[in-house]
Formats: structure tokens, sequence, C-alpha cells
């Protein structure tokens, strides 16, 4: 085969040139996936220009508390609010976790990411009540064009345009035979056709890959690393072709059966994922969030100091050894603080239920890869993207983590019963947590399954096409004896 | 011209592998649409469940505060769409669960979407899915290779040696395919329609609307069948037409529905959630604060109340003024609201006028428009849902302020507490879908684009007849 692919490439290239319906499609897919780097793009824009803009709100409300701190005065017209004491130093801290773009974000733009880009960080930030960052039209959200789009749905139709009829058309004419007979490999022939047009659309893929690292200023080791899924993604999907190829009779049965894996692939299976995946959520009002949520807020007011203190120490131990603890009686401050900070830890369970809920629908992503190469790219796209919402649930718990933090961080503060000042102030902003950063990657399941739909597909062809060599041979007329008269 | 609609599904039956496929394809349907309207019946239930906790929550407060009932509040469920069995639209992405609170107004929450992981951005297969996506890939492939079966096999010139008129060959193909469709979308209502009767909803049937559904997708239909056949005619072949078909196929429901939803996107961008509460926020900051005594608009309204009172000081009121400066912070806040979500809405609105002209020239686009309007799960509905919310919590928060002022408290009395009674003669949260007439004026352009599309086709249809009959297209 190898010897035959710079003939094969040959004569590939010249077909594609003389083919208009080729060009069209190599045209077509290189002009759609410029147009998803180029929304990939302005979707990473507009990501970074809202962190920008809570990182101007936080330093807005860090100046206006150092105003007051250095005038040793709150604001003229609230009188109330005292610097001095923690609950207002955490309300002007005005924190915030970023969560900041990574250079790959573009890629996977159309995907459904439910986490803000930006939290603010105070003892009653609740992080899975803000939404995403984007505010969308849900009708131009349901389907939008970006790289993983590219790669998943419309690589796999270029490589049947150019592809289908290789082996199909050779039987179908006749040619077959012809083939043998005049490089005596037939299936070396085909093969190298269909690693050539494999090769075009892996070429298309890494290219369009290269550019969304170019982009996003990304690293080596992240655009090599979406390079090889989307040259594994072509590959995988030529070895399809060729399965189909080694054992089509004619054009006709080989586009018909590419196109009923296209479609069960790239269509039907992922929408009955999805089917399964949302019926599990559909009846899930969000209860547990909302009506238990406020009925535990209004009956934890109510509850027995006792109960109050003896719930908060277990969580926080260190408290019993501070002043307050020492006290006769906790002031109604301190109080309401302890109560506050017993809802929080009832929020970060229910955090904990949604990220739970969230890691078995990815899981079951997961084994939805199995059957289908395309979720298999998809959850690869976002993972390498962190975007989506694996990357929205991490950053939720990171969030959680900080709330719990710094209602630990009030909680000692006045247990110890001393004034704060500017000192504090400027500790509890040294203490915001650093940007939210997601760690890239496409191992575990989605790099195995894609492995195995490449490994398989390729083994059959070559099976597919050896049987088929050989039942030609064998169906081939016996060469009939020459009688010499005379 | 019914002989060749005759012959032609008896062709399709006579041939095993074509029954077959047809046969799996009706069981697909009828159990996409069982299914759809199972899983949508469940959430009704859920729905009501919700509704129904949240009101003996409500209830069951007991004498209170009305501000603090104020901050009780409520939660406005949204309920899925009248036809949403059929055609779940954009409810996916939606957030389900509103908090209704005095002053504030919150974001739609718990969208389905959010929680469902990766694969939650491919579609869902419901009957819808189905109409629009793989009933016509099945018309395509069975029209494209029909007619050119008969041309190949010359059937087809015999036809029209024997007298049959090309106009009734064409048409005969055209109306085999179509009724073939049309077979399909009764499944499809019969069986959404029977498992609502058996779960006890089918009075709350919406009948308009699953007409207009029914009409909708008939010509939807009619569209694609006229469409095959023309290809089916004007092509040289059927693997030419099938070609040119698939591809347009391809580009109508994956890739067009995408580029004009992305091109509208990134003509009239959104504001980013933070930008747009932050300006609200700021806006907010330069009115009224109703829980600062010392505000300089709440200091104002008290000098108009003492001096529609005649009195001097707060105290000798006979009301309890702390519930008309909550009212006018409320007033103004809304105010703030109804300029910046009008903006955000005016914006929606463009952009869902670029996609209308995506639907001129995709008919696909024109029927999944025209299918989510008629079903009730568009952004219309959204936007009803929201505006139907807010009046709520405006309605509720003005209500319980007024009872906060007027209610025979005075200013300061924080021990006020309205009586049980009072807070159950507040009506819950009720959401009206709009009239079906006002969906569809709202898709007028989807409605004007599909109709063209089938007199274009039909015309085509007629003229290549025509043309046959005279012998200058190939047969």
């Amino acid at each position: 085969m190898l010897r035959m692919l710079p003939l094969a490439a040959q004569f590939e290239l010249r077909s594609i040139v003389r083919d208009r319906v080729g060009t069209a499609a190599l045209l077509a897919f290189l002009s759609i996936g410029t147009i998803a780097l180029f929304l990939g793009e302005r979707h990473v824009e507009g990501w970074r220009q809202a962190v920008r803009n809570a990182g101007e709100a936080q330093q807005e409300s860090i100046d206006e508390a150092r105003s007051y701190l250095a005038s040793g005065q709150g604001p003229a017209d609230r009188p109330w609010v005292d610097l001095a004491q923690p609950r207002w130093q955490d309300h002007y801290a005005g924190t915030r976790i970023h969560r900041e773009p990574g250079p790959l974000a573009g890629i996977a733009a159309g995907s459904v990411d439910s986490a803000p880009v930006a939290f603010r960080v105070n003892s009653r930030a609740d992080p899975s009540a803000g939404g995403g960052y984007r505010i969308e039209n849900p009708e131009l959200a349901m389907g939008s064009v970006d790289l993983t789009f590219v790669l998943s749905i419309l690589s796999p139709l270029l490589i049947g345009v150019l592809g289908v009829g290789i082996g199909g058309r050779e039987r179908e004419e006749r040619i077959d035979r012809l083939i043998v007979v005049q490089s005596g490999d037939l299936k070396g022939w085909l093969m190298a056709r269909l690693v050539v047009v494999t090769a075009i659309a892996a070429i298309g893929n890494a290219v369009l890959c290269a550019a969304a690292g170019w982009l996003g200023d990304a690293g080596a080791a992240e655009t090599l690393t979406l390079v090889a899924v989307g040259v594994g993604y072509a590959a995988l999907w030529g070895g399809l072709l060729a399965a189909i190829s080694a054992s089509a009779r004619s054009v006709r049965a080989e586009a018909l059966g590419y196109g009923a894996v296209w479609l069960a692939l790239c269509i039907v299976v992922p929408t009955v994922a999805a089917e399964v995946s949302l019926a599990r959520v559909q009846s899930d009002f969000g209860v547990a969030e909302t009506l238990d949520a406020r009925a535990l807020n209004y009956e934890a007011y109510e509850m027995a100091i006792d109960d109050v203190t003896t719930q908060l120490y277990a969580r926080y131990p260190e408290l019993a050894e501070l002043p307050a603890a020492k006290e006769a009686a906790l002031a109604p401050g301190p109080r309401r603080t302890a109560t506050g900070a017993i809802l929080v830890a009832a929020m970060a369970e229910r955090v904990g239920a949604r990220q739970e809920e969230s890691r078995t629908a990815q899981r079951f992503a997961e084994r939805a890869a199995w059957a289908s190469p395309a979720v298999a790219l998809t959850v690869a796209s976002e993972r390498l993207a962190g975007v989506g919402p694996e990357a929205a649930a991490a950053f939720q718990a990171h969030s959680m983590a900080a709330v719990e933090a710094r209602v630990g961080w009030i909680l000692r503060s006045v247990w110890r019963m001393e004034p704060l000042g500017p000192t504090d102030f400027e500790a509890l902003i040294e203490r915001t947590p650093a940007p939210f950063r997601w760690d890239p990657g496409v191992g575990g399941s989605p790099a195995r399954a894609m492995l195995l739909w490449f490994v398989v597909p390729w083994a059959l062809a070559v099976r597919g096409f050896h049987r088929s060599e050989r039942r030609m041979v064998r169906s081939a007329p016996a060469a009939r004896p020459v009688h010499r008269d005379g | 011209m019914r002989l060749i609609v005759w012959l032609q599904w008896a062709c399709w039956l006579r041939d095993r592998r074509i029954a077959a496929v047809l046969i799996a394809s009706a069981l697909a349907v009828i159990a996409v649409a069982a299914w759809a309207t199972h899983s949508d019946v469940r959430q009704h239930k859920a729905h009501g469940e919700a509704a129904a906790l949240a009101r003996a929550q409500w209830e069951g407060r007991g004498p209170s505060h009305p501000h603090s009932m104020a901050h009780f509040g409520d939660f406005a469920f949204r309920p899925s769409g009248p036809l949403a069995n059929l055609d779940r639209g954009v409810q996916a992405r939606l957030g389900k669960v509103l908090r209704i609170e005095g002053h504030r107004q919150g974001t739609p929450l718990f969208a389905d979407a959010g929680r469902a992981g990766t694969v939650a951005r491919f579609p869902r297969p419901d009957a819808a899915f189905f109409l629009h996506s793989v009933v016509p890939l099945l018309l395509i492939f069975l029209g494209a290779l029909g007619l050119a079966a008969d041309r190949d096999s010359g059937r087809l010139r015999l036809s029209l040696v024997q007298g049959l008129g090309g106009r009734a060959v064409v048409m005969g193909h055209f109306l085999a395919l179509w009724m073939l469709g049309l077979g399909f979308l009764m499944a499809i209502v019969l069986t959404s329609w029977g498992i609502s009767a058996a779960s006890d909803l089918a009075p709350h049937t919406d009948w308009g609307r699953m007409l207009a559904f029914v009409g909708v997708h008939s010509v939807f239909l009619a569209v694609i069948s006229a469409g095959v056949a023309v290809a089916s005619v004007w092509t040289r072949s059927g693997r030419s037409a099938l070609l040119v078909l698939l591809a347009l196929w391809v580009a109508g429901t994956a890739v067009l529905p995408r580029v004009t939803s992305s091109a509208a996107t990134a003509l009239h961008p959104l504001p980013s959630r933070d930008a747009f509460q932050a300006g609200i926020k700021a806006a907010r900051e330069a009115g009224p604060d109703g829980h600062n005594p010392k505000d300089a608009f709440v200091e104002q309204r008290r000098r108009e109340v003492l001096d529609e009172y005649g009195v001097e000081t707060v105290k000798e009121l006979p009301i309890n003024f702390d519930g008309i400066a909550m009212q006018l912070d409320e007033e103004f806040a809304n105010r703030i609201w109804d300029e910046h979500h009008g903006k955000l809405e005016r914006r929606m609105a463009r952009q869902s006028q670029f996609g209308s002209w995506g639907s001129l020239v995709n008919p696909f686009q024109s029927a999944d428009r025209l299918s989510m309007a008629v079903a009730g799960t568009d952004l219309l509905h959204d936007l009803a849902f929201l505006h139907q919310a807010e009046s709520y919590r405006r309605m509720l928060v003005g209500a319980l302020n007024h009872e906060h002022a007027y209610g025979g408290s005075k200013t300061g009395d924080r021990a006020f507490k309205a009586t049980p009674a009072f807070y159950a003669s507040l009506d819950p949260f009720k959401f009206t879908a709009p009239k079906l007439h006002d969906a569809l004026r709202n898709r007028l352009s989807e409605l004007i684009a599909l109709s063209l599309w089938l007199i274009g086709l039909m015309a085509a249809l007629f003229r290549a007849g025509t043309r046959l009959e005279r012998g200058r297209l190939s047969c």
C-alpha cells in the first residue's frame, strides 16, 4: 500500500480539483471552520471582558471601603455601616473569584455552561444561584457553530463526500479486475486512496485546530493535543468509511451505508443520549434549593441556641477556644452569624448534591462516548476548552469552598470579640482566592473510546478488503488451455 | 393520478427492505411520541406538586409582618408549553424556577440543559425532531429513488406513451410522498393524544394549537414532498437527485440554522449577565432605597405624606410610612427593570428577526420556528412567562406594601402582623400562554416563507410535468 500512496495522492487531488462537488465541500468545510474560529474568539473576548468588569467592580468596592477606613466613618447615608465589624468588611471586600478562560475556550463556545465567570465571595453567596455569564436568546442558543460542531459533525461528512465511491465504484464498474491486472494489489490501491482521503480531511481538521491554538495563544502541548484529537477523529471516520467500502458492492450501497452510519453516530445516538440525560432532570424543579432551603432558613432562626452552638462547634471546633464561647450567652450578632454559618453548611451540602448529580450526568456522557465518537469528541473538546458542565461544576465547587472559608474567617473574627481595622481588611483582600483555572486534558473515557473507534473500523476494513480480494480471485474464470492443431 | 399513488405505495410495500424501513420508522415515531408525552405528563405533575408545596408554605406562615413576607417571597415555576409533548422547543435551555421577592427581579434557574452533562448540547428527539429531520430524510430516499426507478426501468416512458399526463405522473409521486408524511404526522398526533387521554390530561388539550400543529406540518411535509419530486424530475438520475437532496437536507437541518444563529449573535450581541446586572444596580443606586430612612428620595416622599395628612412627624401619621417608602423603592426599581429588560428584549427580537431571514431560504427553519410557536415553547412564550411572573411579583409586593402601610400599623411598628387570611387572599402565580393568533402573528414571516416555498415548488412541479409531457425532460 505504501508504494501506492504517492500515486493515490496524485489521483485523489486531481479528482478533487476536477470534481466540483468535492472542491465545494472542502471549501465549505474550511469556510465554516473559519467562521467557527472567529465566533469562538468573540466568545472568549466576551468572557475576558466580563472578568475585567468584575475586577473593576471589586476594585471600586475596595476603594470605597478603604476611604471609610481612612476617615474612620462609614457612608453618610448609612450610619450603621461599621467596618470594624467582620460582616461589613466581608461586604465591602467585594472579592471575586475569576474564572479565567483557557486558551482553547473558544472551541466549545456552543456548549452548555451554567456557571458564571466571576463569583462574588461573601457570607451569603450561593454558587448555584447565578446562572451562566451569558444572557442567551434561547432560540439561538439551541444551535451555534463552534469548532467542536465543525469537527464532530461536518468533518465526517467531508470524508463521505470525498471518499464515498472508493471500492464501490470499482466493483460496480468491474474495474477491480483491471486494477489487479495492472498493479497486482487491489487492496493496497483502495486502502491507499482511503488513506489519502482521510489525510485530506485530517489536514483540514489539523489546520483548523492549529489555528484555534494560535488564535487562543495556547501552549504547544495544548495545541498539539487538540490537533491530535482532530486528526484522530478524521482517522477514525476514515476507518469507518474504509470498513463500509470494503464490503460495498456499489456506490449507492456505500453511500447509503456511510450515510446511515453518520446519521446513527452523529445524530441519533447523541440525541438519544441527550433525551436520556435530560429526562432524568426534567421533573426536578429545584425544590431542594428553593422551597426546602427557604423553609430551613426560617426554621434555623427559631432554633434553640444550644442546638446552634452544638452544630457550630462540631463544624468549627477552634471557635470553642475563643472569647465569645466563654460568654454566658451569645449576643444577638454572633448568634445571627452562627445561624448563618449553619445555613451555609446546609447550602454546601446542597451544592455537593448538585455536584454529584453533575458527575452522574457526566459519567453518562462518558458512557455515551463509547457508543458515538461524536459524543467522545465533544467531551474531549470541552475538557480541553474548560467550558461545559464539568468545568462549570468545578468552578462552583471552588466557589463554595471559598464561601465556606469566608464564613470561617467571619466566625473567627466575631468570636475573637475584637474590632477589626485596616490591616485586617487588607489581609482579607490578600486572601482572595486565586483565579480559577481549568486543567485541560482529554484523558479517560473519551480518549479510549476514540482509540477503540479508530482501531476497530480500520481492522475490519483490512480484513474486509482482504476477504473481498480473495473472493474476487476465486470467482475469476479459470484460464482456458490453449489447443493447438497440427 | 390515484392509480400512480397506489402503485407507488404498492411498490414500497412489496419491497421488503423498504417496507421494513417504513414499519421501523413508524414504530420509532410512535415510541418517541409516546415517550415524549409520558415525560411531559411527569413534568406536568412535578410542576403541580412544586406549585402546591410553595402555596402551602405561603399560606402556612401564619401571622407575619408584610415586609417579612415580601422577603419570604414566592416562586414562579415554569409550566411546560401547551404542546410541549410534541415540540419541546427551547424549554431545556430555560430556567424553570423564578424567585419572587421584594426589591429584586431574579433570573430563572435550574434549566435542564445545565444539569444534564455534555450531551445536553445535542437536540432531544421529540416528535417535532422526527417530523423536521427524520421523516424528510425518509421522503428524500423514497422519492429520489422512486421516480428514478421508474425512469431507469422505462416505466415512466411507458406511462407517458399510454396517454398518462406528465403532470399526473409527477403529482402522483408528490401525493404518494405527502400522504406517507401525513401518515407519520397522524401517527404522532394520535399517539400523543392517546397517552394524554390515558394520563387524564386530554381535557387540557388545546385543540386550536393541535390543529395548527397539524396544519403547519402538513404544509412543511408538502414542501418537502414537492421538493423531492421536483429534484427527482429535473435531475438526470436518481443518484444525482439523492446527492442534491441529501446536501440540502444537511444544510437545512444542521448547518444553516447554526450559521444564522451564530450570525445573529455576532451582529446583535447581548450583554453579559454581569454587565446587565451592574447596569441595573448602578441605575437603582441613583433612586430611592426603601430600607434607608436617611435616603433623600424617601425624605422627600415623607414630607409629601406629612403634608397630605397635615401632621408634623411620622409618629402622628395614622398609617405606616415604611410601607409607602418600600413601595416608592419598588416603583423606581420597576421602571429601571422595564427600561433595561426592554432594551434586552428588543435586542433579542432583532436577533430573532435575523433568524427569520434565515427561514426565508430554509424551509426547515421556518417549520421549526412555526412548530415551536404553535407548541408554546419558543422565545415569545419564554418572555410571556417572564412578563407574567414580573407582573405577579409587582402585584404581590404591591399588595404587601399596601398592607404594610394601610393595614392598621403605624410607622416603626415592627411587631405588626397581618392575618393568615390576608395572605391566603392573595392569588398564587398562574401562567397563561399567549393566544395562538399572537404566537402565529409573531411568526408571520415564517408562515409566508413556508407558503411561498410551497407555491414555488408546486409551480416547478407543474412545469416539470408539462416539460415531461412535451418531451423536454428525459424520461
